[in-house]
C-alpha cells in the first residue's frame, strides 16, 4: 500500500469519512476522479503528475454532498480553493479532510485551515512560462489590438459552459446562465452573446480566481480564459494588496469596505 | 450504385482545385495540435492524417445558432423574412466514416415527421467525401455500434488510402458521381477491392444488443448515480457529438425588430428540463446522464429506428472529467 492509500484507509477504518475523492487510472490511459465509498477500493487510489483535475469542484455537487463526510486528495490549487470557499463561508474548519500532495508528491493529512495556509506558503509554484509570456504579449498590445484579440478568441466559444462547470469557485446553485426569465445571458453563440458570457464569468471571478486553470484545460476550443481572471487578480492586488486562496479569512476586496480604501464616494 | 476508382494523392490535389471555386469546402484543419472543421480554400490546409476532430461537422447542417426568420414591425404589421440557409453547395472533405453515418441520423431526425426547411435546403446542397481511418485511438468504438472504419454509410464518395499514395475511391451516390464529373479524367477505373487490410483495427468494446436490453429496462438504479458522480453537467459531450440534436428556440431583439434563432442545447444542463413553474423533473446530474445514455441507445431507436451514437469517441476525448460512454454501456451490458 502506498502512503496515500494508508492515510485514506485509516480515514475509513476509524469511521471519519463516507466518501473519498481522489484520482485513479482510467480506461484511456489517463487519470480521472475516483469516488471511493468503502476501503475495499482503496488500491485504485493513485497520485502522479497526470492527476491535475481540481477535485474541490465536487465539494459543492449535491449528489456528492449526500454521502456525508468527505475527504479529498488535493494539491496546491485544490487547497487554495478550500481557503477561498472558506472565506466565502462555503466550508467550515473540519467540514472535510484533505490529503495534501506536496510539491515532491508526498501526501499528508491536513486537519485545519491553519495547516492548509502553512502548506500553501511552503508549496508555492510559478504559473507556467507559456501563460506568462502570452499575458505579457496581450498586456503590451494597444487597447484596440487587445479588443480584437479577445473578440477573435471569444468568437470561437460554443458556450458549452464547461469553463463554469469545472470551476471550484463557480458554485452558485443557479448560475446566471441557468436563468431564462429574463434571459440574462443569451443562449446563442454570436459575437455579442459570447461577450455577455465572458464578461459575466470574468467579473464573477475577479479577485476570487485561485488560478488552477481548470477552465482553460476544459475549454474545447482552447480559449486562454485563465488570463482574464489572472489579469483582474493582478489589478486587484495592485489596488487593494490582496490575493485570493492564501488565507481562510480573506476579505474579498470587491465585497468588503475598509476605511482606508482609496475610493471615498461611499463615505 | 457503387463503382470503384483510383486517384493519386497528386490528382486528389487537382480534384480539390477543380471543386474549390464553385463550392464551399469544409475540412479538418490543425490548430494547436487539435483538429477542427473549418472552411478551406487550399488543399495544403487540409489535415489528411488526423484521428478525430474536437467538434463534429454537424454544424454544417445544424449550426450552433441558426436564424429561422427575421421580423420587423412596420405600419402596424409584421414583416417576416426567411434568410436563405445556404448559398453555395457545400462539400465536407475528409470527414471520417463515423461522422458520415451521423448524417443519416441527422437527416432522419430533422426530416422524418416534420420537414425542417433550413436543414432540408442544406442537405440538398451538401456533399460528403469521407476518408477511411488508417489509425484510431482508444476512444474510437465505431465497430461496437454497427459501423467500421471504412463504412460508406452516409458518404457520397469514400476514399481509402492504399499503397503508394493512391486512394481507392468508392462512388456511393449520384451526388458522388456529380463530384467526380468535375474532373473525371483524374480518376482511373478499377474493380472492388477488400479495404479491410488498409484500415485501422478498432476492437469491439461491447455488444450493443445485449447492453440495450438492460439500458432499456433499468430506470431507477444506483448504477446511474455511481457511474455519473464525476459528471459536472457542462455541454461539451452534447456539443461535440455528431448526433446530439437538442435545441432551444429564442427570439433575439425587441417586439419590433429581431430574429427567431435556434441554438444548440444540452440535456446535461439544469435548465434543459426546467418547467415554467420552477419544477425540474431531472434535478440531479445522474438523471441527466441517464437521459443521455437512454436517448442514444433507447429513445432514438424507438423514435427513428437508429442508435444515435456513431462511436466517434468525441465525448470521451473532450469530457473534462473523463466520463466515458463506453464504460457506461459496458456496465449495463454486464448487469
Ligand atoms: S469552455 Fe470554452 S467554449 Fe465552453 S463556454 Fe467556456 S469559453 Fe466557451
Ligand atoms: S459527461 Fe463530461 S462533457 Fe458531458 S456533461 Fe458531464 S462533464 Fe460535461
Ligand atoms: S455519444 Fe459520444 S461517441 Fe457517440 S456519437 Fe456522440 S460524441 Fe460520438
Amino acid at each position: 500500500m502506498t502512503e496515500l492509500q494508508n492515510i485514506a484507509k485509516k480515514l475509513f477504518d476509524d469511521g471519519s469519512i463516507n466518501l473519498l475523492i481522489g484520482y485513479s487510472n482510467n480506461e484511456n490511459g489517463g487519470t480521472s476522479a475516483i469516488f471511493i465509498d468503502n476501503s475495499a477500493d482503496i488500491d485504485k487510489l493513485i497520485y502522479n503528475e497526470n492527476c491535475h483535475q481540481n477535485l474541490m469542484v465536487y465539494f459543492q455537487k449535491p449528489e456528492v454532498k449526500k454521502f456525508g463526510k468527505l475527504a479529498f486528495v488535493v494539491s496546491l490549487p485544490g487547497l487554495k480553493s478550500v481557503l477561498e470557499i472558506a472565506s466565502e463561508n462555503q466550508i467550515k474548519d473540519g467540514d472535510a479532510y484533505f490529503i495534501a500532495i506536496d510539491k515532491d508528491g508526498n501526501p499528508s493529512l491536513l486537519q485545519d485551515f491553519h495547516q492548509i495556509e502553512d502548506f500553501i506558503t511552503n508549496n508555492q509554484t510559478k504559473p507556467p512560462m507559456g501563460l506568462l509570456k502570452l499575458m505579457e504579449k496581450i498586456n503590451n498590445m494597444t487597447r484596440e489590438e487587445r479588443w480584437q484579440y479577445w473578440t477573435d478568441e471569444f468568437s470561437k466559444c460554443i458556450k458549452c459552459y464547461a469553463c463554469r462547470s469545472v470551476c471550484p469557485l463557480c458554485y452558485c446553485t443557479q448560475c446566471i446562465t441557468d436563468i431564462n426569465i429574463p434571459q440574462w445571458i443569451s443562449t446563442e453563440s454570436s459575437p455579442i452573446g459570447n461577450l455577455d458570457w465572458h464578461i459575466a464569468r470574468a467579473m464573477h471571478l475577479a479577485g476570487r480566481c485561485i488560478g488552477c486553470g481548470e477552465c482553460m484545460k476544459a475549454c474545447p476550443v482552447d480559449i486562454p480564459l485563465a488570463l482574464l481572471t489572472a489579469n483582474l487578480n493582478k489589478s486587484i492586488a495592485i489596488h487593494f494588496g490582496d490575493e485570493p486562496g492564501m488565507k481562510a479569512d480573506y476579505k474579498y476586496p470587491l465585497s468588503h469596505y475598509k476605511l482606508e480604501d482609496k475610493e471615498n464616494f461611499i463615505r | 450504385m457503387n463503382n470503384y476508382k483510383l486517384i493519386t494523392k497528386q490528382n486528389l490535389h487537382s480534384f480539390f482545385d477543380a471543386l474549390q471555386p464553385k463550392n464551399t469546402i469544409i475540412a479538418p484543419k490543425e490548430i494547436n495540435k487539435k483538429y477542427y472543421f473549418k472552411p478551406v480554400d487550399k488543399f495544403e490546409d487540409i489535415a489528411l492524417d488526423y484521428i478525430q476532430t474536437v467538434l463534429s461537422a454537424k454544424s454544417v447542417l445544424f449550426p450552433r445558432s441558426d436564424t429561422l426568420f427575421n421580423y420587423h414591425r412596420a405600419d402596424g404589421d409584421y414583416n417576416i423574412d426567411e434568410p436563405s440557409p445556404i448559398e453555395k453547395n457545400t462539400i465536407v472533405f475528409g470527414m471520417k466514416p463515423c461522422d458520415a453515418s451521423s448524417f443519416v441520423y441527422l437527416s432522419n431526425f430533422f426530416l422524418k415527421d416534420y420537414q425542417d426547411k433550413n436543414i432540408k435546403e442544406r442537405l440538398e446542397k451538401l456533399y460528403i467525401i469521407s476518408l477511411s481511418c488508417k489509425e484510431a485511438d482508444n476512444a474510437c468504438f465505431c465497430t461496437s455500434v454497427g459501423s467500421n472504419p471504412a463504412s460508406t454509410k452516409g458518404s457520397d464518395l469514400n476514399l481509402t488510402l492504399i499503397e503508394n499514395d493512391t486512394y481507392y475511391v468508392e462512388v456511393v451516390t449520384e451526388k458522388g458521381q456529380e463530384l467526380i464529373n468535375y474532373s473525371a479524367d483524374l480518376f482511373q477505373d478499377t474493380k472492388e477491392i477488400d479495404k479491410s487490410k488498409y484500415i485501422a483495427n478498432v476492437p469491439q468494446k461491447f455488444d450493443v444488443e445485449q447492453a440495450k436490453q438492460n439500458i432499456d429496462s433499468i430506470f431507477e438504479s444506483p448504477l446511474w448515480v455511481k457511474d455519473s458522480l464525476a459528471c459536472l453537467g457542462c455541454g461539451i459531450c452534447a456539443y461535440a457529438c455528431p448526433t446530439c440534436t437538442c435545441f432551444d428556440i429564442q427570439d433575439i431583439g425587441s417586439q419590433f425588430n429581431g430574429s427567431r434563432v435556434r441554438n444548440w442545447d444540452s440535456c446535461a444542463f439544469d435548465l434543459f428540463t426546467k418547467h415554467a413553474s420552477g419544477h425540474n423533473p431531472r434535478p440531479v446530474q445522474s438523471q441527466r446522464w441517464r437521459n443521455r445514455i437512454k436517448h442514444k441507445f433507447e429513445y432514438s431507436v424507438e423514435n427513428l429506428g437508429l442508435i444515435s451514437c456513431v462511436g466517434c469517441g468525441r465525448c470521451i476525448r473532450s469530457c473534462p472529467t473523463s466520463m466515458n460512454i463506453v464504460k457506461t454501456v459496458q456496465i449495463f451490458q454486464g448487469v
